[in-house]
């Protein structure tokens, strides 16, 4: 418990001075302005544009900012061999890496929940539907915290990281796309044979990747909860996607690098 | 009190030259390129099911606020305006329609299309413009006359009004009688019909549609509530 407490404060101590909190939340700042800006600028529905551009955007914000930092932190503590000093000591593979992914998830947990006062604020987002948003959200930074943390750890350099980071959490959101794929049969070329296995291969993907397409929707900060599913499916998601990842980290750490 | 200057090197001063040099090279440039503009953006066909999908990476909400804004200014750019008499209205309600199926909550189409692409005040520009417009609205309206039923009146006021095409006004009217059919719509709606054929040249059709007791009593009842509204000083809907 002590270790996990004084990791998270190293975490966060780091965090602050590389300035990614400052970053982050001046991201959203800087998404609420330009957001604010398209709302104006909409002929009609000016709060629903806003909400849908800012919720898209803060999710972006913080995705990107997340999978940055844990890249460069990580790849900061190999260089400098923070990584082999601490697995010196005492400390199992486990602990290591459940320590460091409980700091970076406390940290963008912590700045995950500015969102939804920032929204509420700056565009009246209220009800069951920015609750539900937020909780996505949530959900959705613990599973991209896992995805930087398996790829800053099995990767070698800090850019391969970010753009692994990068490509898978855009593949995951591509879920829906390849589900359509899969079940209209969509023919790309002219032998069925190629057709066959590009569609086992789109299935395949559609069945094993994260299905982060499902979550933060823009339609529940306007409409509410509803659309087919929730919170529930979500952290069902969530909950076999990050151990999986985690494990997936470990055995990486465990048998390939150290 | 003796200011101390700093002893500057020939290679400080040559770099300080040439930053200057090259700061000023870039306004000559500036103001070499200042009347070049950016070329207008063209209306693309909308984009498949499946590539509109691609594009939400899952959140539809977004996409259709995003397209809803583009659509909203494109054809205008690097300061110009493009009038609407120059776009082709085929694919603005083309991609009205590829919008309305991200989501088909929202009014945000209807008040786009009507209110902007169907604002031409030209009357000629705009009989020859508007009809895959009133054709989307139509087609809209009846998917849902209880909730879109203003589609339907927007389409048949333009066709009555601006249009005036015999071959869309008996199109319409079909639809607005179909629409009896549904007890959710507006009781009122095929009241429209008549007129719209009086305004093609449809006389006789719309006189004998105006005695037709179905439409008689649909009047009363309108007439009814129109003038109860009035006598408590609420404003009809």
């Amino acid at each position: 418990m002590n270790a996990l407490a004084a990791t998270f404060r190293y975490v966060l101590i780091t965090a602050i001075r590389d300035r990614m909190v400052a970053a982050i939340l001046a991201g959203h700042i800087a998404v609420l302005g330009g957001a604010a800006l398209m709302a104006a600028s909409a002929l009609t529905e000016g709060r629903y544009t806003g909400l849908a551009m800012a919720g898209e955007a803060m999710r972006a914000v913080m995705v990107l900012g997340l999978i940055t930092f844990i890249s460069f932190h990580v790849r900061r503590m190999e260089e400098t061999r923070e990584i082999e000093a601490i697995l010196t000591r005492p400390i199992s593979r486990w602990a290591f890496v459940l320590a460091y992914f409980g700091a970076y998830a406390g940290i963008a947990v912590l700045l995950a929940l500015c969102t939804a006062p920032l929204l509420f604020f700056a565009f009246s987002a209220n009800g069951m539907g920015l609750i539900e948003w937020q909780a996505s959200l949530l959900l959705e930074c613990l599973i991209i915290v896992a995805i930087s943390l398996f790829c800053a750890l099995s990767l070698g350099s800090a850019t391969a990281s970010v753009m692994g980071g990068v490509g898978l959490y855009a593949i995951c959101r591509l879920g829906a796309f390849f589900r359509a794929i899969s079940e209209n049969h969509t023919g790309i070329l002219d032998q069925p044979g190629a057709d066959r296995i590009a569609n086992w291969v789109v299935e395949g993907l559609a069945a094993v990747l994260p299905r982060l397409d499902l979550f933060g929707q823009g339609r529940w900060l306007i409409y509410g909860p509803g659309g087919g599913w929730g919170v529930r499916e979500l952290l069902v998601q969530a909950a076999i996607t990050v151990p999986l990842l985690l494990l997936a980290t470990i055995r990486d750490l465990t048998i390939k690098r150290y | 009190m003796a200011i101390a200057c700093p002893r500057l090197s020939w290679r400080d001063v040559s770099l300080s030259l040439c930053l200057v040099g090259l700061v000023a090279l870039q306004i000559v440039d500036g103001l070499h390129l200042r009347p070049l503009r950016s070329a207008i953006e063209q209306m693309p066909s909308p984009p498949s099911a499946a590539a509109l999908k691609a594009m939400a990476f899952g959140d539809d909400q977004f996409l259709y606020r995003a397209e809803l804004s583009w659509l909203q200014e494109v054809g205008d750019g690097g300061g110009r305006l493009r009038p609407l008499r120059e776009f082709d209205y085929g694919r603005v309600a083309d991609w009205l329609r590829a919008l309305d199926r991200l989501d088909p909550q929202s009014d945000a189409m209807f008040q786009l299309g009507s209110a902007y692409f169907g604002a031409i005040s030209d009357p000629k520009t705009a009989s020859t413009q508007l009809p895959p417009l009133i054709d989307y609205y139509a087609e809209g309206g009846m998917a849902d006359p209880a909730r879109r039923w203003h589609w339907l009146v927007w389409a048949a006021i333009k066709t009555q009004h601006v249009v005036k095409s015999p071959v869309m006004a008996d199109r319409l009217v079909d639809d607005l009688l179909a629409v009896r059919a549904n007890p959710d719509a507006p009781a009122w709606l095929p009241l429209l019909a008549p007129p719209l054929l009086r305004a093609v040249g449809e006389t006789e059709r719309a006189a004998a549609l105006d005695a037709d007791p179905d439409i008689v009593e649909r009047r009363r009842k309108a007439n009814e509530i129109l003038r109860e509204r009035h006598a408590v000083g609420r404003t009809p809907n």
